[in-house]
């Protein structure tokens, strides 16, 4: 039973790191550039706005559209994630 | 007041990347604010998706196209032709014809400059000009004035007492016009965040391409060196026209314009990738009935606004596959009948529209009416 469920769970992990990286990639590229730069490279903003020339504000906006478009794009997670809060 | 909600920072705030006393801010106001309060959970899920991969490499499909656009040059902020036009008058006459102007029009130019309505402007990075003078701490930016950006400089604009505009780095926008009821902007090209809190039609910014009048909301519209305008929508409605030709652009949907051919078909900005393709080879490319057929046949139930404004682009045969489509995603209501909607009936579009699930037709019809008197 234990390893059923922990099966499920590496299940569940998996499709929601394929869901995101499909969503993420189907961002516009200004977007994408903006959470890859974040979460794979693990920038601050200040060093995003240097890495693209832009201002802090510039990418602060990036990242909350792309947000709001990962956040539609992943609806179907937003119970699980919740429940495992 | 939608001017004071935190949307536009929930993404920072979930980063730990605002000040304490912004961050604080968006804690109070997200205890009393529940759509803010939604949104957050909304971000906050998908903040939280993205971190559990944060530490993996990024798989190439990712950097497809980032790369590119890192090595693309930033877009130069083209210069307006300053150069004047060669006069080919004798000189005396220009002269002549220059004093009369300055004598008869001098003094009332003088008062009526120092009349002009203005709204106040603040610095948020860099040194944002007004005219040709950059702006301190805050400036005031009055009715025929421009305002720019250049690339490392960001201004806020409080437009009277019904919102705000966030000007971003590259961008040249003129203050058009402040009377109760209408605030108008002109966007030569750069970004604008707007976010404003008034009865719909008080707030209106023409771009090269299209007209953007606000119905009651918050969006970012982007203008390029081309003339060519995208309209990115994150709360309500915002209606873009041009010349007869318009479109209505609900939240988390996106809607481009380009000179002399005007708005395209609004859809949502995580719509299918064919139909987005398609769809802007349909509006502007002469896609045709091939890219009409893409379209159709990736829409999902969520894109039958999309669907919706196609009919009143397509003709004879191609609106009637049109509205085959749509019926499948969303049923035709009662009192709305085929002949009737082949027609273009406006009765019968709204009463299908308001069957879409978005906010009733006639809420932003009115857009076309009077213009409503008075602050909500």
């Amino acid at each position: 039973m234990v390893v059923r469920k922990s099966l499920e769970t590496v299940q569940l992990q998996r499709e929601m790191a394929d869901g995101v990286k499909s969503a993420v990639a189907e961002l516009k590229p200004k977007l994408r550039i903006a959470i890859v730069l974040k979460y794979f490279d693990d920038l601050s903003y200040q060093e995003i706005a240097s890495v693209l020339g832009c201002s802090v504000g510039t990418v602060a906006s990036r990242l909350n559209r792309g947000h709001r478009l990962l956040a539609r794009k992943l609806a179907r997670f937003r119970n699980t994630m919740t429940a495992g809060d | 007041m939608l001017e004071k909600h935190v949307v536009r920072q929930l993404t920072a705030y979930c980063h730990h990347e605002l000040t304490l006393t912004e961050s604080s801010r968006v804690q109070q106001h997200l205890e009393v604010c529940e759509p803010c309060r939604r949104e957050h959970e909304h971000i906050r899920v998908a903040v939280d998706l993205a971190s559990q991969i944060r530490l993996r490499s990024a798989p190439d499909s990712l950097w497809e196209g980032v790369v590119q656009a890192l090595d693309r040059s930033p877009t130069a902020l083209p210069g307006e032709s300053t150069s004047p036009a060669r006069l080919g008058w004798p000189r005396w006459a220009v002269a002549l014809a220059t004093l009369l102007l300055v004598s008869l029009l001098g003094t009332s130019w003088y008062y009526w400059r120092l009349n002009r309505p203005s709204w106040e402007v603040a610095r948020l990075e860099g040194k944002p000009k007004v005219g040709w003078s950059a702006i301190g701490a805050t400036g005031r930016i009055a009715v025929g004035d421009w305002l720019e950006t250049d690339q490392s400089s960001r201004a806020l604009i409080s437009v009277g007492d019904i919102g705000e505009v966030e000007v971003d780095p590259n961008t040249r926008v003129r203050m058009v016009r402040s009377r109760e009821t209408e605030h108008r902007l002109r966007l030569a090209q750069g970004t604008l965040h707007v976010t404003i809190s008034a009865p719909p039609r008080y707030f209106v910014v023409d771009t090269p391409s299209a007209v953007a009048t606000d119905l009651g909301c918050m969006y970012t519209l982007e203008v390029d060196h081309a003339g060519v305008g995208r309209l990115y929508v994150t709360f309500g409605w915002v209606a873009f026209e041009l010349n007869g030709r318009e479109s209505f652009v609900p939240a988390d949907a996106t809607c481009e314009t380009r000179p002399s051919v005007g708005p395209g078909t609004p859809h949502y900005e995580d719509a299918p990738a064919e139909l987005i393709a398609s769809l802007a080879r349909f509006d502007f490319e002469n896609g045709g009935t091939p890219e009409l057929a893409v379209v159709l046949s990736n829409a999902r139930k969520e894109d039958a606004f999309t669907l919706w404004h196609l009919l009143a682009r397509t003709a004879g045969e191609a609106r009637s596959h049109v509205y085959d489509h749509l019926a499948i995603l969303v049923p035709a209501p009662d009192g709305v009948t085929r002949d009737g909607v082949l027609r273009l009936d406006r009765n019968m579009l709204d009463l299908w529209w308001n069957a879409l699930g978005l906010d009733d037709a006639s809420w932003w019809r009115i857009w076309k009416g009077p213009i409503p008197q008075g602050p909500q």
